[in-house]
């Protein structure tokens, strides 16, 4: 089994858009969400949830009333201000540090595993999929991620499926890191703006952190054909394989607002050109 | 106790061992493959990290082989492991630990 990890760098440059028109491409695949903090990938593929679960990580402090002698002390030591003067905990601020735990002369202080977020397994349009959904404020972005990856290979090898396809994280964090290491290949989509070639470069300078062999693809590339020359300079220079350009099309905005993909709607300019990128990826990723 | 039995014994103990990472279960997980008892109590097993590169194999690998030598009748546990950067070395520690008396 092959998996295709796609991130960007910047958000907003199409990630999600291309991952989606793959998945209708390919034949035979694995779908997983791995951009938690803020998936969408569900929106195009229509997902029925056949399990869903929650994600719990870390901890929160919780202080027992009975016990505590409203000393202060864990007020005063709280560097988040997590707790209220009637010695409540609000878990949206608590970052589960545990000084409290220590400093309570009580013992009234205990910590209880926090509700992160949700993942689920579903049948999509196009295939099986592993998704989540991190619940606002929360952490652990990057262990769920962990998870999604995991539960997309175990669907994978139960059903044989050959591919898996994984819609990743924007910027370089933990969340990336989570989505991209040992995966087979990373493909970066990219916008011809210099915000779009600066965080490209960052998150190539990650993949080849960990020794991944990356390609690169700029969308909407006729908008700014000189970044897009700089763009592809540098993925020449960084050994990384330029996969193509998608030029701007409203076709692509016409399918969004159906919630489908635009290499579903016809032959335009933008389904063209990823149609030839896939038909480029396709023979190494599923031979 | 017979070996069908034990094996069953072997997936309920891995059952209980715990991914740090997310929060599942090594067996729902898919991190061990191709359990064999014999019926001198010797049990071997394919440990499989969700990563090549897992931060948390060797110690994972570690609980995992205390794991299943302390069921009772487990003479001896032998683990190989694939989908790993470092499996020969992880391999040769796992091998060169006693099992606890």
């Amino acid at each position: 089994m092959k998996e295709l990890v796609i991130i960007s760098g910047k958000g907003g440059t199409g990630k999600t858009s291309l991952t989606a028109c793959f998945a209708f491409l390919a034949k035979d695949k694995v779908m997983a969400d791995c951009d938690v903090d803020a998936s969408d990938l569900h929106i195009l593929v229509h997902p029925k949830t056949l399990q869903e679960e929650e994600f719990r990580a870390g901890a929160k402090a919780a202080i027992d009333l009975q016990m505590c002698s409203q000393c202060g002390t864990c007020r005063e030591s709280c560097r988040f201000d997590a707790i209220s003067e009637q010695f409540m905990v609000n878990p949206r601020v608590c970052e589960g540090c545990g000084v409290c735990l220590h400093v309570c002369p009580e013992g009234a202080v205990s910590f209880k595993e926090a509700l992160n977020g949700h993942w689920f397994v579903s049948d999509t349009r196009f295939g099986p999929m592993i998704h989540a959904a991190l619940l606002p404020g929360e952490e652990n972005s990057g262990k769920l991620v962990a998870l999604v990856r995991n539960q997309a290979k175990v669907v994978a090898r139960k059903q044989g499926k050959p591919l898996m396809l994984v819609d990743g994280a924007p910027g370089v964090g933990c969340p990336v890191i989570s989505s991209i290491t040992g995966a087979d290949h990373v493909l970066i989509v990219t916008e011809p703006t210099h915000s779009g070639l600066h965080d490209m470069k960052r998150a190539m300078q990650l993949a080849r952190g960990f020794r991944i062999p990356v390609s690169v693809v700029t969308n909407k590339h006729d908008l700014n054909p000189e970044v897009t020359e700089q763009i592809e300079a540098y993925s020449g220079n960084s050994q990384a394989t330029i996969l193509g350009r998608i030029p701007h099309d409203p076709q692509v905005i016409r399918s969004m607002v159906q919630r489908r993909c635009v290499v579903e709607d016809g032959d335009s300019p933008a389904s063209r050109a990823i149609r030839d990128v896939w038909a480029k990826f396709e023979p190494a990723l599923c031979s | 106790m017979g070996a069908e039995r034990m094996k069953m014994l072997v997936e309920e103990a891995l059952a209980g061992v715990i991914d740090p990472e997310t929060g599942l279960s090594i067996m729902r997980m898919d991190l061990i493959h191709n359990i064999e008892v014999r019926a001198d109590g010797s049990v071997s097993l394919v440990f499989h990290p969700s990563s090549p590169v897992c931060p948390i194999a060797y110690s994972l690998a570690n609980f995992i082989k205390k794991t299943v030598e302390n069921i009772k009748g487990v003479s001896s546990v032998k683990i190989s492991v694939d989908n790993f950067e470092r499996a020969a070395h992880l391999e040769s520690l796992l091998k060169a630990s006693p099992k606890a008396p």
